[in-house]
């Protein structure tokens, strides 16, 4: 009796677990669909890259060959990654965001973070990264902005 | 008896590293509504779980509300340990990977009591969480 009991509830932690695998499967599925990485021009020598979902290594090394690769084509003097989307800031993501930071800059390109939430930031001086060498702006609009001037742009009102 | 919030993330190279930090989220969510603690949370998974894939082939991040009020979240590997610079990992900005070296000072920042206990066969960290 008390062996069949054992038996019935091994079987039920195999059944666990299996669609455990299962659930863990759909959610490495739905991030993977989750990631994708649009290169936007907004103007002239500048470009726009909103990232979404989670960064790790591959897609970090993705987005950086991607903005490099750009850089000399679109003769870019800006490139703006938005970071509103972002899951998870830490210290790899982090570091993946001031290593593009770095190699743009290597090419005359600057690199503006922009839409750093209260979160993220009082998470990223938790980590403790140094970003004295990043420019960084919390509103995407405020990044547009730096970005227009850095190439001689001005946003201007039309009065009628 | 009272069934207490548990999660088990098996961390291994073969899997994405986004849905352990969705699992994690989704975990933080159902046993706190605010909103830093949920991104601390998960914050502490993923730096868990990269040093786990980095330094070590697989190991697994247990995450249970035993006391009322605060989380428990062990991460064992198998790795090689950190013995011999121990006290060097502790501080801002080393690294022996050449990575930013913020990983384990910013668990120190980030978890309200940290033990760590590393050997040549593997490393624990027992992170508590105040909620």
């Amino acid at each position: 009796m008390s062996n069949k009991k054992t038996t019935g509830d091994s079987d039920k932690t195999n059944k666990i677990q299996s669609q455990q695998k299962e659930i863990d499967g759909l959610y490495d599925q739905i991030e993977s669909s989750r990631f994708d990485l649009p290169m936007l021009k907004i103007a002239e020598r500048v470009l726009m890259v909103p990232l979404v979902g989670a960064v790790d290594s591959v897609k970090s090394q993705k987005i950086m060959e991607d903005v490099l690769d750009s850089i000399k084509p679109m003769s870019l003097r800006v490139v703006v990654l938005d970071i509103a989307g972002i899951k998870v800031v830490d210290s790899a993501v982090a570091a993946h965001l001031i290593k593009i930071a770095k190699a743009t800059k290597l090419m005359g390109c600057k690199t503006i973070i922009t839409g750093i939430s209260p979160i993220i930031s009082q998470n990223i001086v938790n980590l403790g990264v140094d970003v004295r060498d990043i420019d960084t702006t919390s509103t995407l609009q405020d990044g547009m902005q730096k970005a227009y001037e850095a190439v001689g742009l001005k946003l201007v009102q039309f009065n009628e | 008896m009272l069934e207490m919030p548990y999660l088990n993330l098996i961390v291994d190279k073969n899997i994405s590293i986004d849905g352990i930090i969705s699992r994690a989220e989704h975990f933080a969510k159902s046993i706190t509504d605010d909103e830093i603690k949920t991104t601390e949370i998960t914050t502490i998974i993923s730096e868990l779980a990269y040093n786990i894939i980095k330094y070590s082939s697989e190991g697994v991040i247990t995450l249970s509300v035993d006391l009322p009020n605060s989380l428990l979240i062990i991460a064992e590997d198998n790795g090689p340990g950190f013995v011999n610079d121990f006290e060097a990992a502790m501080q801002d900005g080393y690294s022996s990977s050449g990575s930013l070296g913020l990983g384990i000072p910013s668990l120190i920042r980030m978890c309200d009591d940290l033990d760590i206990t590393t050997s040549s066969s593997g490393t624990k960290l027992t992170c508590v969480k105040e909620l």
